[in-house]
């Protein structure tokens, strides 16, 4: 994804988890939870569909494609999508993604998709997210995926259910 | 921490909406997907939850009969575009379910 496989200590026991059931103790969950909750989106440059970048525009927002990943990311799901209010910044976007990390009632699901690592982790939106944050198609859950791989963020967006998320049905749950 | 579906609260207008935007960036990134980087290509099969989601709200509130004439309309419309590209989307997917 990056380049190669992070070789940060608390990756490498995710990809652990993920790959071979490793246990983890009380003390790993906190050290994963600190891991991903300070990790960014990925610096890469990356396209904003034309139909984004129209309703973003529509809105209020010029985005110019391509651009780095947290805009693109707040470009679709908060300006165009509107699961977050329009007017949420996004410094406040990423404050939410890293409040629905470490949440008290977050649940951590660990699986592979195809040979990449990821871990997911879900949290009920009205727990997580200021009210006047929340858009009219917001979603009652919000879902956060990080990359043990590339050490970063890949997206964080609201959705319907748990079970509509396209979690694999063999993924370890850990809360 | 189950919710029941009926409790989501965003209108049909929105799921439809919705679901034609993500359904046609959908075709469009079919299109590229070779040239996609691999990143672009993970957030991509990570985010199908948005529109699966929308589907199967949709799917549960027609069973119900809560769509009325024009969002039916345009649930139809959507149904005929979802048939046609799901075998591409499914096989991007893996074996995921849309």
């Amino acid at each position: 994804m990056t380049g190669g496989s992070s070789g940060h200590p608390i990756d490498r026991l995710m990809r652990r988890v993920i790959r071979s059931g490793e246990r983890v103790t009380d003390t790993d969950v906190r050290d994963i939870i600190d891991r991903v909750r300070s990790a960014p989106f990925s610096t890469r440059s990356v396209s904003v569909d034309p139909d984004y970048a129209r309703i973003a525009a529509a809105n209020g927002f010029t985005v110019h494609s391509p651009t780095d990943a947290l805009t693109a990311h707040v470009a679709k799901h908060v300006w165009a999508q509107q699961q977050w209010m329009v007017t949420t910044t996004p410094e406040e976007y990423l404050d939410d993604i890293r409040t629905v990390i470490g949440a008290r009632t977050a649940r951590l699901a660990f699986y592979e998709r195809g040979r990449r690592p990821v871990v997911a982790v879900v949290a009920e939106t009205d727990e997580v997210v200021p009210v006047g944050r929340i858009g009219p198609a917001s979603g009652p859950y919000v879902l956060v995926m990080y990359s043990p791989d590339s050490a970063m963020i890949l997206t964080a967006y609201m959705i319907r259910s748990i079970e509509a998320a396209n979690i694999p049905a063999g993924a370890l749950w850990l809360k | 921490m189950a919710k029941m579906i009926d409790q989501w609260t965003i209108t049909t207008d929105r799921l439809l909406d919705g679901l034609e935007l993500d359904w046609g960036v959908a075709v469009r990134t079919i299109a590229r997907w070779v040239d996609m980087s691999d990143y672009e290509q993970m957030v991509f099969i990570e985010e199908w939850a948005i529109p699966r989601g929308y589907y199967q709200e949709l799917q549960v509130r027609c069973k119900q009969g809560r769509l009325d004439e024009d969002e039916r309309r345009r649930y139809d419309v959507l149904r005929r575009m979802i048939d046609l590209h799901r075998p591409a989307i499914e096989a991007i997917l893996e074996d995921s379910a849309i």
